[in-house]
Order: structure tokens, then sequence, then C-alpha cells
């Protein structure tokens, strides 16, 4: 196990150093400069000047070089923007986004696995029907319709619940003041892992249900909530596990839209300023950061399938 | 399991009893103003990120020496009163005794000095520079009187002070050495000090500020006990909180947002003309756009009424020039307009030698009138920018529509000067002096986006820029925009009205716009 882990290890430096070149490459080649230097009303010396503070009158490689020497100690320079450390304000952010996409992956599995579950063994009845529709319906309906929709209803006419950011302005710590905020996004970002999460528990359940084993253990008289729980359902997590091991980074990077809407200082959002911005620092940072969340959320995947499958070892 | 079950709905129930549950009617009397802003404010005026959500936050936190006032005139600040040497080149600004910073400290001419040595510093970079192009220096005469000495005169400089223009603390900057200005968050990003009327109570990144008022404004005691700036980049999101009365005054960008908020009981929807133009700059260094008949012709061939109604719910008034009516005195009235005349725009493109070929496309000496139009793809100028191609259409003159992210934009079209023709707008400041949008030294690097040169045009901004009384600016300034009508450098289309809205339990917001209104946010109150 420890050989493998090391191995893992390895790949991702690979990785890591394969995307965060890649992405310096597009990213300066890319039109468009720094949002501080884009404006109207700059002027020649104004856009010289900064040009010179930012780095940008260097040539390419030496930007490159010196941009991976810090990056090798995780110093990832200051935002092209306010000026602020990359560090500092991935530090602000990364929590917000964990607790708001974990939340939603929490409640996704909390209510999708069950939900695909009963799908799959009350296949075609009306529970099913019902189910699949909402899955469907779900699946659609984009996010930031959805998102309003209940703004509308929540906030607007029935002042149940807060429309916008992670606590009360001015208040101190209340956690049910937190909860309260932490609604609405998250059951926005459920809805688009949601149906996917109970869509691939049903299918995947169905085709183990199919299996001779399991005809075999029924035969053998096990109670049929047993071959469910202790054959069936663990096989069929499989390929569940596959895609948590792509919605968690999806999570991670790209919740935009519902933390647009609901002023959630999160990543997705930064991400997306960043880029309209073109401040390198932050995208590199940025970009570092959640191919690390791949790499481990890919590594956790495999571990977990040596867990569920036991002809897989990593010895 | 039952009992189970019944457990887990009452602990549910139990804890929605402590959701917050925002009071429809907002905070209590005194209480707090709430406003939105699209991202995290930048609490240092001359910062490069100082942009628009910094603005309604650092016009609040700061004074500059002089502001618009309620009245439409620009009013002293910091400064009392000032004037000018005969030779325009000396302008003297007589500062007011007493005032405070936030933490205590007394303001003095040094405090004046200090920021206005960062616009001046070249390596610098501060925002806003071009504004303050001729001032060549700066004197602290003594604590209470500033100097500055410009390179040519500059009748505006008394308007060019009073925008977000604040004045910044030399001793908050004690031992940081300039060329760390923008990165000593300290200031830039914590804990500003400033003189205004509100002074920094609680910053939190990407969701609120919120500051509190300052007893010892020179300006008087504010009313309102807090302001606090909720972050919310969406729009819908804006005016969904402003309908549940989360925020109590809201900007409408869009004025398709308005009927979302209109016609209930509690709401004030107001709008006012603002010192704006949209327009379309030709680039005058194009053979196709030399000929002023062209001009007159494309600006004959445009429905604008018909586009202020589509795109902007009629919120705006067709513009005779790119000076508006805001400008009061300096504004004339009585100058060439363009109606939609499609018959006209058709006759003076005969005149100017072009004839309509077989397929429907002008022609002259072998050559087709066909151009691009580039655009941002911001606000509606994506939909725009089509409308224009229809009507351009209509009277034989091809275009290809080339429209790019703002960042594009400014980068790879505007800054380089890549661009047949532009479609963008203007704010600025409240004052006629136009130098820096259309004289001819300001083509190639400066704001003079239609790459304009006309000599007499050029006279006529110089000579407003050296005009010591009002009158003769008055005289001057009416007479260029006699000739822009003329002569188009830039083919106005249109001056959008603001739109704001606030809760009427909110009083006292003068009619200015709104950037200007929170220089006076002392003077409202919250019943």
């Amino acid at each position: 196990m420890g050989r493998y882990l090391l191995e893992r290890a390895a790949q991702a430096l690979v990785v890591l150093l394969v995307v965060s070149t890649l992405t310096f490459v597009m990213v300066t080649l890319a039109p468009g400069g720094p949002e501080i230097m884009m404006t109207m009303e700059s002027t020649p010396d104004q856009r010289e000047a900064l040009a010179r503070q930012l780095g940008l009158d260097q040539p390419l490689f030496v930007r490159y070089v010196k941009w991976m020497a810090s990056a090798v100690r995780a110093d990832f320079g200051r935002s092209f923007g306010d000026r602020r450390k990359v560090n500092e304000v991935i530090r602000e952010r990364l929590p917000n986004t964990l607790l708001l996409g974990g939340t939603a992956l929490i409640l996704s599995l909390l209510v999708g696995i069950p939900a695909g579950i009963i799908s799959a063994t009350r296949r075609y009845s009306s529970t099913d029907h019902v189910v699949t529709f909402f899955s469907f319906i779900g699946l659609s309906i984009p996010a930031f319709w959805v998102a309003i929709l209940l703004i509308l209803l929540f906030t607007v006419r029935l002042s149940w619940l807060p429309a916008s950011g992670m606590a009360t302005p001015g208040t101190s710590f209340l956690l049910t003041d937190r909860i309260s905020h932490l609604v609405l996004p998250a059951i926005v970002l459920a809805t688009t892992t949601l149906p996917n999460l109970s869509r691939f528990m049903r299918s995947a359940l169905i085709e183990e249900i199919g299996q001779d084993y399991v005809r075999t253990a029924r035969a053998k008289g096990l109670p049929g909530r047993q071959v469910l729980s202790r054959h069936a359902i663990r096989n069929a997590l499989i390929p569940v596990v596959t895609l948590l091991g792509i919605i968690v980074p999806r999570l991670v990077g790209g919740a935009v839209i519902t933390e647009t809407i609901f002023s959630w200082p999160g990543m997705g959002q930064l991400a997306v300023a960043a880029t309209i911005g073109r401040d390198f620092p932050l995208i590199m940072g940025l970009t570092v950061v959640v191919a690390i969340v791949v790499i481990v959320s890919n590594l956790l995947v495999d571990l977990a399938y040596g867990w569920l499958d036991p002809r897989i070892t990593y010895t | 399991m039952r009992v189970r079950l019944a457990i887990v709905l009452l602990l549910a129930l139990a804890l929605t009893a402590g959701f917050r549950t925002p009071a429809s009617g907002g905070p209590a009397p005194g209480g707090g103003l709430v406003f939105p802003i699209v991202g995290d404010p930048t609490f240092n005026p001359w910062h490069p990120r100082h942009f628009v959500e910094s603005i309604f936050v650092t016009r609040v936190l700061f004074n500059g020496l002089t502001k618009w006032g309620k009245e439409s005139r620009w009013v002293g600040d910091l400064a009392e009163r000032w004037e000018t040497s005969p030779d325009g080149l000396t302008w003297t600004f007589y500062l007011r005794k007493g005032v405070k910073w936030h933490d205590g400290r007394d303001f003095t001419s040094d405090d004046v000095k200090f920021t206005y040595d960062i616009i001046l510093n070249p390596r610098l970079g501060a925002t806003g520079r071009a504004a303050f192009n001729s001032i060549k220096e700066i004197k602290a005469v003594d604590p209470n009187t500033v100097q500055f000495v410009l390179s040519a005169p500059q009748a505006s400089i008394v308007a060019v002070v009073g925008v977000n223009a604040g004045i910044i603390p030399r001793h908050a900057f004690t031992g940081v050495a300039p060329e760390n200005y923008w990165t000593y968050d300290a200031f830039n990003k914590r804990n500003p000090i400033g003189t205004g009327a509100y002074k920094m109570k609680e910053y939190v990144s990407g969701s609120y500020v919120t500051l509190e008022k300052n007893p010892n404004y020179f300006g008087g005691a504010p009313s309102i006990d807090t302001i606090t700036y909720k972050i919310l980049p969406d729009v819908n999101a804006q005016i969904a909180q402003f309908l549940a009365g989360d925020l109590n005054i809201i900007f409408i960008d869009n004025p398709a947002l308005v009927k979302a908020v209109q016609g209930r009981p509690n709401i004030k929807v107001d709008t006012l003309p603002q010192n704006n133009f949209y327009y379309i700059a030709p680039n005058h260094r194009n053979k196709l756009f030399q000929d002023r008949r062209v001009r007159q012709a494309i600006m004959y061939s445009l429905d604008r009424p018909a586009m202020i109604k589509g795109f902007l719910e009629g919120f705006a008034t067709p513009a005779s020039s790119p000076l508006t009516p805001v400008l009061k005195n300096y504004f004339n009235p009585n100058v060439k307009t363009y109606e939609f005349d499609r018959a006209k725009a058709r006759q003076l493109l005969a005149e100017a030698g072009w004839q309509l070929g077989s397929d429907g496309v002008l022609v002259k000496d072998g050559q087709r009138f066909r151009f691009t139009l580039t655009y941002p793809t911001v606000q509606y100028f994506e939909p725009l920018s089509a409308l224009i191609q229809q009507y351009l259409r209509a009277v034989g003159i091809e275009t290809v529509l080339d429209g790019v992210d703002f960042n594009t934009f400014i980068s790879q079209r505007y800054l380089p000067r890549r661009y047949d023709a532009t479609v963008v707008w203007w704010i600025m400041p409240e004052d006629p002096d136009f130098f820096n949008y259309a004289h001819s030294s300001a083509a190639d690097t400066g704001f003079n986006v239609p790459m304009y040169s006309n000599k007499d045009a050029d006279a006529l901004m110089e000579a407003g820029r050296k005009a010591q009384t009002v009158a003769e600016r008055e005289r001057i300034y009416k007479k260029l925009q006699e000739l822009m009508a003329e002569d188009l450098p830039y083919l106005q289309l249109w001056w959008p009205n603001e739109i704001r809205a606030w809760n009427t339990r909110l009083k006292g917001v003068p009619p200015i716009h709104l950037r200007a209104a929170f220089q006076w946010v002392n003077e409202w109150k919250l019943e």
C-alpha cells in the first residue's frame, strides 16, 4: 500500500507540473490583460507603471520560472487585482466552498442514494416513476432558475430564509443563522448532483440485481434486505463512487452560478472573476488548488474501490 | 421508529425557530442603510483596482477638495474657497480648519500634498491620473492652504479635484515605501482612515462592508447609524432582496428591471439625467468617415427614439451633443439635430459621391461602403449593434459586427485603436471641458476615441481651459457644441438616465447622481 501511495504521489507531481505549465501558457497567450490596466480611462504611463509592478515587462520564460520557483514553496504571489496575497484569498474562500459543496454533497447522498435504491427495487412502480420524473426535472432545470424561484418564494414572499451571504451582517456567530443561510444554496447546488446520483444508483443496482449471484443468494434463502444491503448495493456503489470522483471537483471549482446568485464567497465565483480580470497569479493559484482537489478525490475514489471490491488490492 | 422520526421532526422545528426572518420594513429608525455593490471594494481611492463598487464606499469614507452639490454645482468639501492666479497657472485652495481624521489626528495641507504626490508619481500608476495631467506641482503653503501649479491653464480643475479624488492621510502610510502603496492591505483592504461622514466598522471579504457614523464629521453628524454595503454580484438577487426589505436603496442598471420594483407602496423609483453619453465613434482616420456628409447621413439613418424605447424602456433622451443638459448654462440647446430621416441620409450619401450598387450596397470609386462595427459584449451593445447594422443596411451601408468581451475590447481594439467604428459610452465629470475626449492631442493615446482632429475645435477647447470667467466659458463651450453638432466628432446616440430606488422610509437623498448623492449621506434619514 505504501508503495502504491508513493507512486500516486509521484504521478500527482507530474500532473501538477503539466497542468500548471499548460495553464500558464494558455492564460498568458490569451487576448486581454490584467483589468487594472485595461480600463477606458487609463493612460500610457499608468499602464507602463502597472506592467512593471506586475512583472509583465519581463519575458514569458522568466515569469514562468519565477512563478514556479515560488509555487513550489506554496507561495502563489499577489493577485493582479487588489494585490492581496493569493494564498490569503484562497484560504478565505476554500472553506466556504467546502462547506457549501460538502453540504450539497451530503444532501445529495442522503436523498439520492436511497431514492436510487427504492427506484431500482420497485422498478416501474409509481414510486419509481415519481422519483424518475423529479430526477429528470432536476437534470433539466437550470440552477439559476431554481435559485431565483426559491429566493422569490422563501425570502420575498414568506420571509423564512435569507437570500444571500453566509451570515447576517453585523451579528456574531450563531449556528441557526449560519444554517438558515446554507439551506437555499445547498438545495440549489444539490439539484445539480442529486439526480445524477439517484439515476446512477438506480441503473447500477438494477444491473446488480439481474446478476446470477443475487439469484443464487435468494435461492439460498437469504432475506431480500440482506441480499441487497450485503451484496447488491455494495457492488452497485462502484460506478456511483466513480461519479463522486467527478462531482467533487465540480463542486469545488464550478459552483459559480449558485455562488454568484447567493453571493456565497466561494472558489467558483473567484475563479470566474479572476478569469474575466485576467488575474494571472490568482488563476494559477486556483488551478493548482483545484488540481490538487481533483488528484486527492481521484485517489480517494480509487481507495474506495479497493474497499468495495475485494478483487482489487493495492499492494 | 416512529418516536425517532418524531424527535427528528421536532428538532427540525426547533431549529427553524432560530432562523433569521428579515423584517419586511427594514432596520429600526436611525438604524442602518443597506446598499448592494457587485464586488469587493478597495478602500483607497487611488488604488488601480478602485472601480465602481469601491467608489460608493470611498466617497463616504473620504472627502475631496470639492464635491458636486445638491443644487448641481461644485461646492467646497475639504476646501472652503479657492482662487486662481491671473495667468491661470496657480490655483490656491483654502482648507477647512479643525477637520480631524477618523483616528483623531488633524487634517492638514500636508495630507493633500501627500495624496496628490501619489497621483503625480509616474512610477505608481494611480487611478484617474489622466484628469490631473496638467498639475505640475503641489505646494503646502501653510497647514490650511495648498497650491496647485499647473503646466497649462485648466479652468475645470475645480471639478476635477472633486471627482473620486479623496484625500488620504500621510500618517497612515509612514514606514511604507511608495512602491508598496498598492500592496499595503492594512489600509487598502482593512482599516482605511478618512475624514468622511462614516468610518470603517467591519469588513467581511466577499460578504459586506459596514461603516459606522462619524459623530465628529465636519459636515454635520450623520443621522443614520450605519451603512452596510452588501456584496451581491447578481442583479436579480439585488432586486429580490430589495423587495424583501433587506436592502433599502439600490441602483438600477438595467431599465427592464424597473417594472419589478415599481408600483409598490413602500418603494420610490427615482430617475434623473446624468453626464453620460452613448455613442458610435467613427475612426476619423478611416477614409470612409472623413466626409462630414457621411457622418451626418449615419446620424439621420438611425431611429434613436425607437432604440431608446426598445433597449432603455424610455429612460434616456436622444443626444444632441456629447455635452449633456446636466451642465446647465454650459449646455447649448440650439444646435443642429438629426431626426430619423432615411431620405435625408440617402441624399447626403449621394451628395458625397456614393452610388447604390446592384446588391443594395453603396459603391464609390470601386470601393464598397463596408466597415466593421466593434463593440464590447456588455450591457445591450450586442443587440444594439445588430440593430444599427440593420438601420445602416437600409441606406446602403454594409457593416460587419465585431463584438468582444470588455477586457479584450480594451486591450485589442480600443487601446491600439484597431477599429473602423466602435460603440461605447463616456461618463464625464460635470464640467464642459471636453479636451481629453476630442482634442487632437488626445487622439492616439488619450480618450479621443474617434481620433478626431479639427483645428477650430482644438482652439475652442484650449480657449475653454484658459477662460477666466464663467460667462466666457459658457460662450466658448456653446460654440463648441454648435461645431460638434455640425462636424460630428462623435455620433452621439443618447444620454441615459440614472435610475435608483429606495424604501420610502429613507429621506433626504439629493437629486444628483447616486455617487455624488452618497457624499451627502450625513443628511439622509431613515424613519
